[in-house]
């Protein structure tokens, strides 16, 4: 019975490659000509591919790029909402992975175009092949505006999140607890992680309607020490995209304004941030769900999460 | 004519081209290995020293036949988690991943026009013909030159890799393992090839006091470990600690030698310079790799690199880790001299 098995399968690859390919030939031939010819043609005519967001970045690892990255998504979805095609050109950085950026994009449920270059001159000389209109210079894509990027409320609702990540964010917070209310938590790695134990022991003793989630790596607690209820979906075999899922689905967020705040701020959740540290300079909040605070003094980080939980308890009653 | 074609075709002209079109190809770790290992031979064959790298993934078709669990609700997180394999690739200009069936044509008309070298030839990509999982290009190559262009650590993983390191193997020995385990997972496929979970767990259970300085860096899918596994002193889980294919390839292209099974990892090893024992060899991939049944090295591969096509068991195991043990700790004190 296998044998036959195997003989069946084989004469079927013999029939595939000796005459079904030989059919296929002319006609994907014919139809990758027409399209390719038809897409440069439109890209001529118009300067871009139609419907199509382009956004070259130059990778640097600096503190608070991936943001800044994402803040620019967002705006520049918000002003065109009916663009179906994101075009990301990346030049690479060795320190830096640049799956962030790719999960990132995928946030936004466009077909992402992912080109990945090792230099500035490659991603200019592909540039001249998709825009008829400005071209890039290496000049242009290492230039990075001092200026931060503005999130308003036109951003709200821009999220579109790959449909498989959601339902997986959404259930493993219903795995936790079905009916309680999930808070992100973001701290900064330089705080003293007793100052951050005490300030999520505190969280969990005074608010039992709620559990915490910390999205960011937190590769620095050990997650014996933390109190039940402080969840890390990063130690659960979550990658980025997931956790960024995650950060959509919570109920509110707490903490500094990395992307996980971020998407949070966007869903139009409400979010406690604390700008003035780490990505600060990246991306400015201007969004009536958000509330912003400048950096804290020393060791007042409990005092912080309490006023930030009680305001978000206020909202729930 | 037009200036973007004109454009395209100048571009296409530098450089040798790869295709991977997920409408035939699967997505596959261990092909995804096979695949840039033949572009590299394709590109140095035609004396091209840069790479631009094209996959087509159109989500709104299914992937090829056997696996047709793959589809526009998953097509998304299949490809992320894939991304971290293709920039293992050195020499590479540009990778490029079209989600636009317009867009990749203009690009692939090019490389017509152009008559650009690739992998596969236009004519197989029209054709919808590529053994994604052959050798046999990869073998004739390297009985002619005598050298196999070899695949490196992934770009942008190597600090996070180090940070792992330092917090988590320290002075021990890393030493990659990778379990195929797929009947754990959701897309449970191929399953004949997968391990014996029981037979590792010995060995690993046994390792703790025949090589108490080797510690065990268990990777792959979160799903494709029992917990039990977890629980052993001298094994690390990276994905338990928030880190991914990206920082396991990275140890194990650094040269944390490999141990496991016949998968996506040990094509991973297959095309590097690590030392590798790959257990359970699967006798029908024989023919694949042009190789005879029981054959205990792939014809390219190094003194330290090794394959066994038997069942495992926990003995089979501690032989073969033997082996490789003693041959990393000739080289880790032939460096050490060094």
């Amino acid at each position: 019975m296998a044998k036959a098995t195997v003989v069946w399968i084989s004469n079927l690859k013999l029939v595939d490659q000796y005459i079904l390919s030989y059919a296929r030939l002319p006609f994907h031939f014919l139809e990758t000509s027409m399209r390719g010819y038809w897409n440069a043609l439109l890209v001529h005519q118009r300067g871009a591919a139609p419907n199509t967001l382009m956004i070259a970045k130059v990778v640097s690892g600096e503190a608070g790029e991936p943001e800044r990255f994402l803040a620019q998504l967002a705006v520049a979805i918000a002003k065109d909402p009916d663009c179906k095609e994101i075009d990301l050109l990346l030049v690479g950085h060795d320190d830096f992975p640049v799956t962030v950026y790719s999960a990132i994009a995928r946030m936004f449920g466009r077909r992402l175009n992912f080109q990945l270059f090792w230099n500035a001159q490659a991603l200019s000389d592909v540039a001249r092949t998709l825009t008829a209109s400005s071209v890039l210079t290496p000049e242009d894509i290492h230039k990075s505006s001092p200026d931060a990027v503005a999130l308003t409320s036109a951003t709200v609702g821009t999220l579109l999140p790959p449909p498989l990540s959601k339902n997986v964010a959404r259930e493993y917070l219903k795995t936790i607890n079905p009916s309680s209310y999930f808070c992100a938590i973001s701290f900064r790695c330089d705080v003293p992680i007793s100052e951050s134990i005490s300030a999520l022991t505190q969280a969990v003793e005074c608010y039992p309607n709620w559990h915490f989630v910390m999205l960011n790596d937190a590769s620095y607690f050990d997650s014996q020490e933390l109190p039940l209820k402080v969840h890390l979906p990063s130690r659960a075999g979550f990658d980025v995209l997931t956790r960024l899922c995650i950060a959509a689905e919570v109920d509110a967020f707490i903490g500094v304004d990395d992307i996980y705040g971020l998407i949070t701020s966007i869903s139009g959740k409400p979010a406690h941030v604390l700008t003035g540290v780490g990505s600060s300079s990246a991306v400015s909040l201007a969004l009536s769900n958000v509330d912003c605070s400048g950096g804290l003094p020393h060791n007042d980080l409990p005092k912080y999460v309490d006023r930030a939980l009680s305001k978000l308890q206020q909202n729930l009653l | 004519m037009n200036l973007i074609i004109a454009a395209e075709i100048s571009l296409s002209r530098k450089n040798a081209l790869g295709i991977l079109d997920f409408r035939y190809a699967p997505y596959a770790l261990g092909d995804t290995f096979t695949w840039l290992t033949n572009v590299q031979i394709k590109a140095h064959l035609y004396g091209h020293k840069l790479i631009d790298l094209v996959l087509i993934s159109l989500p709104e078709k299914r992937a090829r036949g056997h696996q047709p669990y793959i589809t526009s609700y998953n097509q998304v997180q299949v490809l992320e988690g894939l991304l971290p394999a293709f920039l293992t690739c050195p020499s590479v200009n540009s990778l490029r991943i079209f989600q636009s069936k317009n867009k990749v044509s203009q690009r692939i008309l090019s490389a017509i026009l152009s008559h650009a070298v690739s992998w596969p030839t236009l004519k197989s990509h029209f054709q919808r013909l590529l053994d994604p999982a052959s050798h046999s290009c990869i073998n004739a190559f390297y009985a002619k030159h005598k050298w196999l262009p070899r695949l490196h650590a992934p770009s942008g993983f190597k600090s996070e890799t180090q940070y792992f390191r330092s917090r988590y193997v320290r002075q021990r020995v890393p030493i990659v393992i990778n379990i195929r385990q797929r009947a754990l997972t959701h897309d449970p496929a191929m399953l004949h090839r997968d391990s014996s979970a029981d037979a590792w767990y010995d060995f690993l259970v046994q390792a703790q006091r025949r090589w108490a300085n080797a510690t065990f860096i268990l990777v792959g899918g979160f799903s494709e470990w029992e917990r039990r596994f977890a629980h052993l002193p001298n094994v690390i889980i990276p994905r338990m600690f928030g880190f991914g294919l990206g920082h396991e390839l990275t140890l194990l292209f650094e040269g944390a030698p490999f141990f496991g099974t016949s998968s996506g990892f040990s094509a991973a090893a297959t095309f590097s310079n690590t030392p590798y024992t790959i257990t359970k060899v699967e006798h029908q991939t024989a023919a694949n790799i042009g190789l005879p049944v029981g054959t205990e090295r792939y014809p390219f591969a190094l003194d330290h690199q090794w394959l066994n096509w038997e069942n495992e068991t926990g003995s089979l195991l501690s032989d073969l880790f033997e082996r490789l043990w003693l041959a990393t700790d000739a080289n880790r004190g032939v460096n050490a001299v060094g």
